[in-house]
């Protein structure tokens, strides 16, 4: 679709023209993290960033849901509140393509109504990743830091304030004024030569083995899960996990997020657990993304944002975990 | 060389039959220091040591289903901080004391991924093992810092209007996910079943809301009430950086001034909550 | 959205749901005699009776204002004089402890109380639900100061 070179400024006073329409979520600081959360002004908004701590997950499938409140006389159905649209800015190209990864699962066979009408309701301006870090890897496993799957504007430097926009859905065209120049060759050779740049930075890879799937009944996963204290912070920060509980709190049936690693997570109401040890749970979460996802929608669930490793408690990592199965 | 008697002292005690494992400090793919668990005398070269050794690996040995798996001795590396949570393990008699060969190692202060000394090193008063308490001692011993407790960061807290105390809190608590890492990761918390993870009756509301949220917290900061030895590993932990010494600390705090006690001195010494003198202050009573 | 919640809510209702744990032996006995007695207080308490004020686990009183009650009393036998000898002095531990942290935590002190009434005392304890309910009722009025 289009592309267009836009001055930073330019960009700045296109996207404060949205603010009166819609909501915008940015990349943000708030005590000396990096969070996406909805902004009230362009100043708020961080340019130069990697990952920040959530990901853009939370604003299609949040942490907990009202669903319905039940009482004796009546049943009250909860509908996100997508009167006002949303914008989310600056996404990354690896939590978009992980959306696309959940929106085969919820708007799948079956459709989440929640989920999808949030979709629907947002656009998504992604952002280039000049300087990935560390611990990404998402080269290996088909996206890379200037893709643009799952993304509706695509915004990536071109030098110091001038961006190069990729139009890629009538949803972004919606916001992007006509405006700008076209750009020349030069100036996508200049992206091109970042975009190689950066591509370069990854240097982590992830192999899955060929006989990944008979390691299955291995010792191999009680040696590694041993150091996992089954917190959830792996599950609960990355883009692609979706699985959820739920519950009663008083009147209210709450959807909320549940990971596999906890200890309730395959308890069945009498008490059994038929993933009761701490590996079973650990090569739940490994198989679920990179054997069972695959099967029933083709792909692989893990976008290689690196999160798990950077913030797992005891720093464990999937990506020598997995190589070295 | 600290790191090279920790490797010969790890072999030896592996080799000769009286640990059947090791729970050390290793380093993973990416170079971050994770705790390592060494069975064969031959991976002893896993084991590192660094001012980046955070782990209080006494959780593992809390950790009933581990201690399940490896029912035989273990051995196990602690700093002069981790000495405090095993000792208080002891006393609550949750660990085998016959059954660990602890190896203390000298500690000098950990370091942040900037170069900065760890708070709760800064505050520390056991740079060394105990000698009578560990079974082996690496590192040279060092002269024990009397320091005085400074809870100036509680007071600010303190003297803020109640409403802005609240605000300060709520702020966390609305984006605490849940994952229940502090709870986790603490040495401390070893419940066979967390009362969290409870439905029914269901005593603290599940979802990550301000107010199951900010209950969560009070009870998890409530039951190590004279427990909690401030190894810090709660906030470490924490994905949204949620300053949980200060609830820690508090409650250390009001033990320490009302009941004048100090969790971790001793292994014989009882929890304030399951003793009681009769002229306990109670000016809050009506 | 109304959902439970530690705060009493948008305005301050005339009638407090004020939530009181007595001992057996003596503060429910002491609420007893002030009924027998005719003596008059406020109706903004429902008692709950507990076998000894050693049984309260906070976790009673943090779920009481978790669910929605504008404050919580905990009334035992006065010190020394418990049924099962020192269950009271059990809990003054445990209470002062969860007071310090509600506090702390930014919930008003004037929520939760305790106190120590006999089975004779029964004007004590009307005095007793009387100032706490104006405290929780001051609290509640703050907080919906400060709120709006």
């Amino acid at each position: 679709m289009d592309m267009l070179i836009l001055n930073k400024h330019e960009l700045i006073d296109n996207i404060k023209s949205l603010f009166k329409d819609y909501e915008i979520v940015g990349p943000s600081q708030l005590d000396g993290k990096l969070y996406f959360r909805p902004v009230k002004s362009m100043d708020e908004v961080v340019w130069d960033f990697v990952n920040p701590v959530n990901n853009i997950k939370d604003f299609f499938f949040p942490p907990s849901q009202v669903l319905y409140e039940l009482r004796q006389d009546r049943i009250k159905a909860f509908e996100p509140d997508t009167k006002k649209k949303r914008i989310i800015l600056f996404a990354k190209s690896c939590d978009t393509r992980a959306l696309n990864l959940l929106d085969k699962l919820f708007i799948g066979d079956y459709k989440d109504t929640s989920y999808t009408a949030r979709r629907e309701t947002t656009t998504i301006i992604g952002l280039s990743c000049l300087e990935p870090a560390d611990r990404c890897f998402c080269i290996s496993l088909g996206g890379g830091p200037f893709a643009t799957k799952g993304m509706d504007v695509s915004i990536s430097p071109v030098r110091k304030d001038k961006f190069l926009l990729h139009i890629l859905t009538d949803k972004g065209k919606d916001i992007i004024a006509e405006q700008g120049t076209r750009p020349e060759r030069e100036e996508l050779s200049l992206t091109e030569a970042l975009k190689q740049k950066a591509e370069e930075a990854i240097k982590r890879k992830i192999n899955i083995p060929s006989d990944f799937f008979e390691k299955f009944d291995s010792d191999y996963w009680k040696g590694v899960s041993q150091a996992c204290i089954k917190c959830g912070i792996c599950t609960y920060l990355c883009p692609a996990c979706h699985c959820f509980d739920i519950i009663d709190e008083g009147y209210f049936r709450i959807r909320c997020w549940d990971t596999c690693s906890s200890d309730t997570f395959t308890k069945m109401a009498a008490g059994e657990d038929h993933r009761k040890q701490k590996y079973k749970k650990y090569r739940q979460r490994i198989y679920h993304k990179f054997q069972y996802y695959k099967e029933n929608f083709g792909e692989i669930a893990c976008v290689g944002c690196g999160r798990c490793t950077t913030y797992c408690p005891v720093k464990m990592d999937i990506v020598e975990i997995v190589n070295n199965s | 060389m600290i790191i090279k008697k920790i490797k010969t002292t790890a072999k030896d005690l592996l080799t000769d039959g009286s640990v059947s494992l090791i729970i050390g400090y290793g380093i993973n793919g990416p170079g971050d220091v994770t705790p390592v668990f060494i069975k064969d005398p031959d991976d002893v070269e896993k084991l590192v040591w660094n001012d980046q050794c955070y782990y209080n690996l006494i959780r593992y040995l809390s950790d009933r289903d581990f201690i399940e798996q490896n029912n035989g001795s273990i051995g196990i590396i602690i700093k002069g901080c981790d000495q405090k949570s095993l000792k208080v393990l002891l006393s609550e008699s949750q660990v085998n004391r016959d059954k660990i060969k602890v190896i203390g190692v000298t500690c000098k202060g950990l370091m942040d991924s900037d170069g900065n000394v760890l708070a709760k090193c800064e505050a520390c008063d056991v740079v060394y093992p105990d000698k009578d308490f560990c079974d082996v001692i690496i590192g040279e011993e060092v002269k024990k810092k009397e320091k005085e407790k400074d809870f100036s960061d509680i007071d600010e807290i303190d003297s803020m209007d109640l409403p802005d105390r609240k605000k300060f809190w709520d702020n966390f608590f609305e984006r605490c996910l849940r994952c229940y890492a502090c709870r986790n990761i603490c040495p401390l918390c070893y419940c066979k079943e967390c009362i969290m993870d409870q439905h029914n009756p269901q005593w603290v509301l599940p979802s990550a809301s301000v107010v199951g949220n900010r209950l969560f917290h009070i009870v998890r900061a409530y039951h190590l009430t004279g427990r909690c030895v401030d190894c810090g590993e709660c906030e470490r932990v924490c994905p949204i950086g949620m300053p949980l010494r200060k609830i820690n600390r508090k409650i250390i705090k009001v033990v320490k001034e009302r009941f004048d006690f100090e969790s971790g001195k001793d292994q014989e010494q009882k929890s304030p909550l399951t003793r009681y003198r009769e002229n306990d202050s109670e000016d809050f009573i009506i | 959205m109304s959902r439970s919640h530690f705060d009493s809510g948008e305005k301050v209702k005339k009638k407090l749901k004020i939530i009181g744990f007595l001992c057996n032996w003596c503060s429910y006995a002491g609420a007893d005699l002030a009924g027998t007695s005719r003596l008059q207080y406020p109706a903004d308490i429902r008692i709950i009776r507990v076998p000894c004020s050693g049984r309260m686990n906070p976790l009673l009183v943090l779920k009481c204002l978790q669910e929605g009650a504008d404050g919580v009393l905990v009334s035992g036998c006065h010190p020394g004089d418990c049924h099962y000898q020192e269950g009271n002095y059990y809990v003054r531990r445990r209470m002062l402890i969860l007071k310090n942290l509600l506090e702390y935590f930014g919930i008003d002190k004037r929520r939760f109380h305790m106190s120590w009434v006999s089975a004779s005392e029964g004007a004590k304890w009307a005095d007793v639900v009387k100032k706490v309910v104006e405290d929780v009722r001051d609290a509640c009025e703050e907080e919906v100061k400060t709120a709006g």
